[in-house]
């Protein structure tokens, strides 16, 4: 078996693998020594931080370590030691540098000129994100598009979208790679990186997430299946059956959450008693909406308001 | 007077930027906090189900998850006009306890800490020149230490996931109540991974942040501030530890009375359009930020484990007002509720009623206040039988980050900076510092709100 296929092999059957961070780094960090620390940049647009959040949860080792390991971590607003003039140098050699590794966190706002999100400032000009995106994607290697809101506009696009945000992939012409979920799973990310500094871009879906983990429904591999076969549906919220009748979006949801779980393989949304509501998926949240909604009834209420100003 | 920009603020959560105007001496005469996002939350809630207000307030911050998602529940059941059950109100309140320690050690070692290292003890790709007070060896162990702080943290996020599926944006705690019961297997599982966490808050954290005082004991003074403090109250009185609501102005507590808060929109990227609608203006001259300038009785108030300590030891008045304590109020804040969610988890009951049917709507109007982990937190909805008809929020960082109002008083973290000295404007470490310590979340900041016909609601100060 070629080393690729070892790989997405080892990535799609591990979701109930404990020790998957840690199996990572020991089985196939050997084949990276080749390579030498990419770049990496953690870009922040109009974002809840939840992805930064998540990603300092794995553990075992964590991912920060594992970044600075592995990864050269060149800017990341929520944890690196620079700030102001110092940040912005240090991105502005990362950038001119090229051949960098681009993680965008957050929608990219495109009302008032892209005024809704600043990631800084200097000598009284004004940087939105949109402006930054478009000035470092040409010179990145790999561009990812980290959480549902950068790759699909997510809850920062939310119905009627004031900041007119948008996804990465609908403001840049360079390929992006949809890391999606709201927020997302390290291992989703960590796993899409190992591939691209061992390999190259993974096999993606229609919607280019990874299909290493977002290759199947949820639906499909669901521990409550057998009741769904069975019309067998939960009530209330709290009951043991299937969430089908309580708004479960797991039917058309790319995800292995079942598998995968959440926190280190704690727990996931059905097995603590309560619909999944889709969160990977383009259309997060509107489309999940009501979420205590049955599938076949959900409707987004149509904006009865004027529409936003921009 | 020259200026200081610091953009970006690193090392906190969303967008700010910082614009210090200092005069002889490098003295910080005025002061400019810039939140720099904006989502527009309370338009995005309009017309949705109420019920789906739990699960979506949450996507407003992805380090106070819990705070929204409890506050929004607790909000949805006075729209429903349904009371949970004791054991509902104890582990919802054990879990946002949860939620608190996550932020706390988070914020500590991750966001403030490298303000006061050399950062090459951190990591061998940073280069942040700067000269720190403590030895090499003691930089070792306090870098040591912020690694630690990843694993104590991302525990105290797997006790939230034992209930709420995952987390951040869970989802059993939801406005029915909570889905996964406790059982004995589940509560030796938090119970265990409290035990450790609270290990590292006593036996590493604390004695951290007290070396840190005594290390940089000049910012015991810096940073004051105004010292008007406000909180919306923490936790049940009921049942033992909690943290009582109240303003502190002058040196005299007071009671909160919602109807006082106002907010202003002079310094704001917001026009008032007509008198029951406010909508973004990022081309507004006079405005500097996309915060807005919430106002208790015309006056500015700080939120926060500072003012939440203020509150609960009144009248025995605080020591010191300032960056250090600040940090310090924060830890000993998470030590205290690390103790008593063990004995909240302790007084469940073997069996209890922990999902509540929600029926029809009693209310079609509700608000709900209680502190967040940086301070005072309010939700408030008015509803069109089950659907959303307006929502608003005021978050603790719109109170601490607020800009001037239209009579050109500061907002709490601009009324900190002035008075302070920049001993060198090419490297201001004095902002950040002092900006850090008030644990700036600017995705939560930013919101709308109809600013008539919103007096003369009532509303109980309970959590």
């Amino acid at each position: 078996m070629s080393l690729q296929n070892q790989f997405e092999t080892y990535c799609r059957t591990s979701g109930n693998n404990p020790s998957f961070r840690e199996g990572l780094v020991n089985n196939f960090s050997r084949n990276l020594a080749s390579h030498s620390k990419p770049p990496f940049i953690w870009f922040e647009a109009s974002a809840c931080s939840g992805d930064s959040i998540s990603t300092l949860n794995a553990v075992k080792p964590n991912l920060a370590q594992i970044l600075e390991e592995l990864l050269d971590v060149r800017y990341w607003n929520a944890l690196m030691p620079e700030q102001g003039e110092a940040a912005i140098q240090r991105l502005l050699t990362t950038v001119e540098s090229g051949n960098f590794i681009l993680a965008v966190e957050g929608a990219i706002p495109t009302a008032g000129q892209g005024r809704y999100a600043i990631p800084f400032k200097q000598n009284n000009t004004v940087f939105t994100s949109a402006e930054l995106l478009l000035w470092m994607a040409p010179k990145a290697k790999y561009i990812i598009a980290v959480g549902t809101c950068a790759a699909f506009g997510g809850p920062s696009a939310a119905r009627p979208n004031p900041s007119q945000s948008k996804g990465v992939r609908d403001i840049i012409s360079q390929p992006v790679i949809n890391v999606s979920g709201c927020p997302i799973n390290p291992d989703w990310l960590l796993g899409t990186l190992f591939h691209l500094m061992l390999f190259d871009t993974p096999a993606l879906d229609r919607h280019q997430r990874p299909t290493l983990f977002y290759g199947e429904t949820i639906h499909s591999n669901c521990q409550r299946r057998s009741y769904f076969d069975k019309h067998i549906f939960a009530k209330d919220l709290g009951d043991r059956e299937c969430m089908f009748s309580l708004g479960c979006m797991g039917p058309i949801t790319g995800s292995d959450c079942p598998y995968r779980m959440w926190n280190d393989h704690l727990n996931w949304p059905v097995k603590d008693n309560t619909p999944c509501i889709g969160c990977t998926e383009p259309g997060f949240p509107d489309k999940s909406s009501p979420f205590f909604t049955p599938l076949p009834e959900k409707q987004p209420k149509p904006d009865e308001r004027r529409p936003s100003h921009g | 007077m020259a200026k200081i920009t610091l953009s970006p603020v690193t090392r906190i959560s969303g967008l700010l930027s910082i614009e210090a105007f200092t005069g002889a001496g490098n003295i910080v005469r005025e002061a400019n906090c810039s939140g720099e996002q904006f989502r527009g939350f309370e338009l995005m809630l309009k017309g949705r189900k109420v019920n789906d207000a739990v699960y979506f307030t949450q996507r407003i911050c992805g380090i106070c998850s819990m705070a929204h998602g409890v506050t929004a529940a607790n909000l949805v059941r006075r729209i429903y006009g349904v009371t949970v059950s004791k054991e509902v109100s104890i582990l919802q309140q054990a879990l946002l306890g949860a939620e608190f320690l996550q932020n706390h050690i988070r914020h500590f070692y991750l966001l403030v800490l490298p303000d006061y290292l050399d950062s090459q003890f951190l990591t061998a790709s940073y280069s942040k020149k700067m000269t720190s007070r403590f030895s090499p060896d003691a930089q070792q162990h306090l870098a040591e230490h912020y690694y630690l702080a990843m694993d104590y943290s991302a525990k105290c996020h797997e006790m939230l996931a034992i209930y709420g599926g995952k987390i951040p944006h869970q989802h059993g705690l939801v406005a029915e109540g909570i889905t996964l019961p406790p059982n004995a297997g589940n509560r030796l599982q938090f119970l265990s991974l409290l035990a450790e966490v609270r290990g590292f808050i006593r036996e590493i954290m604390l004695p951290d942040i007290y070396l840190l005082a005594e290390t940089y004991p000049d910012y015991l003074e810096i940073g004051t501030g105004a010292a008007r403090f406000i909180s919306f109250g923490l936790f049940d009185p009921r049942f033992g530890g909690h943290f009582p609501a109240g303003i502190i102005e002058n040196h005299t507590l007071h009671p909160v009375l919602p109807e006082e808060i106002h907010e202003s929109i002079a310094h704001a990227w917001y026009r008032q359009v007509d008198p029951s609608q406010v909508l973004p203006a990022p081309e507004k001259a006079s405005a500097y930020t996309w915060v807005k300038a919430p106002r208790y009785n015309g006056l500015s108030f700080e939120g926060g484990p500072l003012a939440r300590k203020a509150i609960r030891a009144y009248p025995q008045p605080l020591l010191k007002v300032g960056t250090m304590a600040r940090l310090i109020a924060r830890a000993e804040e998470a030590d205290q509720i690390a103790g008593w969610i063990a004995k909240w988890m302790n007084d469940l009951p073997e069996q209890g009623k922990y999902i509540q049917e929600l029926k029809t709507p009693q209310q079609q109007e509700a608000v709900q206040i209680n502190d967040a982990p940086r301070g005072p937190l309010l939700h408030r909805m008015t509803a069109n039988n089950e659907d959303i008809a307006s929502y608003d929020i005021i978050t603790p960082t719109t109170w601490n980050f607020s800009p001037k109002d239209e009579t050109g008083l500061r907002g709490p973290v601009e009324e900190a900076l002035v008075g302070t000295e920049i001993v060198n404007p090419e490297d201001p470490v004095e902002i950040g510092r002092i900006v850090r310590a008030f644990d700036p979340c600017l995705s939560c900041a930013t919101h709308l709100i109809d600013l008539e016909g919103k007096q003369g609601v009532q509303v109980e100060i309970t959590t």
